[in-house]
């Protein structure tokens, strides 16, 4: 069986280095122009060569997204990028206009070529088509169900990327333009506004909404194994650190135990139960199965949940004395009970019990950001690990 | 009416009115394979019309749409041309050796001259351009690859499309009569939309009519797309003619658009 991947979305650096330690096989970023997330921070050349630098000596890849739909000025300049990052060993790229996929053939880089969503291929002579171009993978439309991506995958030699998890656009990806229209910002171009998640009147009737639940296909991600699809794609380069790490942890023991044949229904539902509470919003597998009904979209007054579980940062950990130092990232007291994660953390959890401040002052309540709190853990833990609020207990789902 | 214009229409009986205008070339929705329009035509349906008949396919193609429209395709006679979204149907037409002028029209995805380019050098007759695009961005493409791009004269212009039944899914979720098109308002902007579903999903169109006048001087211009959905062919041929453009939307022509924020906005 193929090598499966697992890939994260990195909006700058510190997300990269938070995704590939989480245990992404490779990640997909933007720079500061071409890509499809205009106004967040998004990657120089100094820091795509860094992040290759630190991917690659972690025998994990880039791809870099130069996805958008490009005017005749985007394209000034585009050449000398593909240039350097072709110097700099990127991975592959990912594109869905064609000027790309053109120069990409001219210059032979020695970089992969990606086709993105935006092309919005779900059946087996699309892909096919780019195939016969030279793409090495077609990242499949998130509307295709299981029937299409099995013909496809039956009828094409190609790699196939889905996405798993994260945000859905309303419309097929590309095909929508309504920024444009109401706040003149090109969505093609990465400035779009999320107009789709916007409400509208319908004169005396209730107001109307077309919001998409999220994307998650905890459910599905073994018979996907199973059909031949070789990447596993998290979207949100917008996302936080601890949505990134969270969502990348759990996915990585899915399918890892999906590959030794460990992965039992009950953990499929505690993992399930953890990845919906992160994304803040509601998740479904939208159209693998059937086409998405009333269920897979929100209405008058988004279930939203906000939390607060993301606790604290691992900065160090004293393996004399079993004492960690970390940094507040939320509320909690004596008496929390909290739960450790990380890369080479097995989940444990905890009761707060005794803790103090950097200048050993005994706390009771750690309610400042980003301040420095210790306490002794029950199990070692490693730098850069994640402290959680415990919300769901395991025993109760095995 | 300018004589390489293509005309979208609702009703066949439209068809007179719009030849006595000049008119020799029409679109028509195929069944099962369009989305967005009310009217759909079977090419059975198209038999007796003896003008130039092309065939609009924009429905993204699933696997069991390929299979199907397949079938549609190598039955169809007498049709000079396809306008399609998806590149399955390039590849069908030429897997099936149909003798067929090819149109690509990929919605908002064709904004460059290298973009356009490559797909002419596929063997397209020609590559509808996107709306959001500006007139001297128009102009530019259209005198570096001439008689070749064609582009929306006229009508609304779509602004989504979506797989999702969104009409059928508000009905159900307030339990209200499901209907096939609706009028929704964004209360901030003002900005309506008609949202018009069949089976194959939904598609948004904005509210203001579309009339891009200025590009009647353009004579580099392969096709004048019209889109008289939702409009009667008399009205349609009354603002074209009398270049009327009071109350009509010139869309991005002269308006570009932006996509990267100042970083004030950025921080909010």
């Amino acid at each position: 069986m193929n090598k499966i991947e697992l890939l994260a979305p990195a909006g700058n650096l510190e997300k990269l280095k938070w995704a590939l330690n989480y245990g992404a096989d490779a990640v997909y970023i933007g720079g500061q122009d071409y890509s499809l997330r205009a106004n967040t921070h998004n990657f120089t050349l100094e820091q795509i060569k860094e992040a290759v630098n630190y991917a690659h000596n972690l025998h994990k890849k880039v791809y870099v997204a130069v996805n958008i739909i490009f005017h005749d000025r985007d394209l000034v300049g585009v050449e000398s990028y593909l240039a350097q990052l072709n110097e700099m060993g990127i991975d592959a790229i990912i594109v869905s206009d064609p000027a790309i996929i053109a120069l990409w053939q001219k210059h032979k880089y020695h970089f992969g070529l990606h086709i993105s969503t935006q092309a919005s291929a779900l059946n087996e002579l699309t892909v096919a088509f780019y195939e016969q171009e030279g793409a090495e993978r077609v990242v499949l439309a998130r509307e295709a169900s299981k029937e299409d991506i099995l013909k496809i995958k039956g009828q094409t030699n190609i790699e196939l990327e889905c996405f798993i998890h994260g945000a859905m656009c309303t419309s097929f990806s590309g095909r929508c333009v309504l920024s444009n229209y109401l706040t003149n910002r090109d969505s093609n171009r990465g400035g779009c506004a999320q107009i789709c998640r916007w409400s509208f009147t319908n004169q005396d009737q209730p107001d109307f909404s077309m919001t998409p639940k999220d994307l998650n296909m905890v459910a599905y991600i073994a018979d996907m194994i199973n059909i031949g699809i070789k990447s596993f794609k998290v979207e949100g380069r917008m996302r936080s650190n601890y949505y990134i790490a969270t969502v990348i942890y759990y996915y990585r023991q899915i399918i890892d135990k999906i590959m030794v044949g460990q992965l039992s229904s009950g953990l499929t539902n505690y993992y399930l139960a953890i990845l919906n509470r992160c994304a803040n919003r509601d998740s479904a597998p939208q159209f693998y199965q059937a086409l998405p009904t009333v269920k897979e979209q929100y209405f008058i007054g988004r279930d939203e949940v906000s939390n607060q579980d993301f606790l604290g940062i691992v900065l160090n950990y004293d393996q004399i004395s079993g004492i960690v130092t970390l940094e507040q990232r939320n509320y909690f007291k004596k008496g929390t009970v909290v739960e450790f994660f990380g890369p080479n953390t097995a989940c444990f959890s905890q009761e707060i019990t005794d803790f103090y401040d950097e200048k050993d002052n005994e706390l009771s309540i750690a309610r400042h950001p980003q301040m420095i709190v210790k306490f002794k853990t029950l199990n070692p833990v490693i730098a850069g690990d994640i402290m959680r609020l415990k919300v769901f207990d395991i025993s109760r789902y095995l | 009416m300018p004589s390489n214009s293509l005309v979208i229409i609702n009703e066949l009986a439209e068809i007179k009115v719009y030849q006595e205008a000049g008119v020799t070339a029409f679109l028509f929705a195929l069944k099962d394979f369009s989305v967005g329009y009310p009217q759909t035509y079977d090419p059975a349906d198209l038999k007796a019309i003896k003008v130039d008949k092309y065939l609009l396919i924009n429905r993204l193609l699933d696997s069991n749409g390929v299979a199907d429209l397949s079938k549609v395709l190598a039955g169809i006679t007498d049709i000079k041309g396809l306008v399609y979204e998806d590149i399955a149907v390039y590849q069908l037409v030429n897997k099936l050796k149909l003798d067929l002028a090819l149109i690509y029209f990929p919605n908002h995805g064709l904004c460059n001259q290298k973009a356009a380019a490559y797909w002419l050098d596929k063997g397209l007759n020609s590559i509808v351009l996107a709306n959001e695009l500006t007139l001297a961005e128009i102009n530019v493409l259209t005198t570096a690859l001439p008689n070749q791009l064609s582009v929306h004269l006229f009508g609304y212009n779509q602004a989504l499309y979506s797989r999702r039944l969104l009409l059928t899914n508000y009905a159900k979720r307030f339990d209200l009569d499901p209907k096939a098109e609706l009028i929704i308002k964004e209360p901030i902007t003002q900005a309506e939309f008609r949202v018009v579903e069949n089976q194959w999903g939904s598609v948004l169109y904005y509210h203001k009519l579309y009339f891009g006048k200025d590009l009647l001087n353009n004579k580099n211009i392969k096709y004048f797309i019209i889109n008289s959905t939702f409009l009667e062919p008399a009205f349609v041929i009354g603002i074209i003619q009398n270049n009327y453009q009071e109350l009509i939307d010139s869309g991005f022509l002269y308006q570009p658009t932006i996509y990267k924020l100042p970083k004030e906005a950025e921080d909010e």
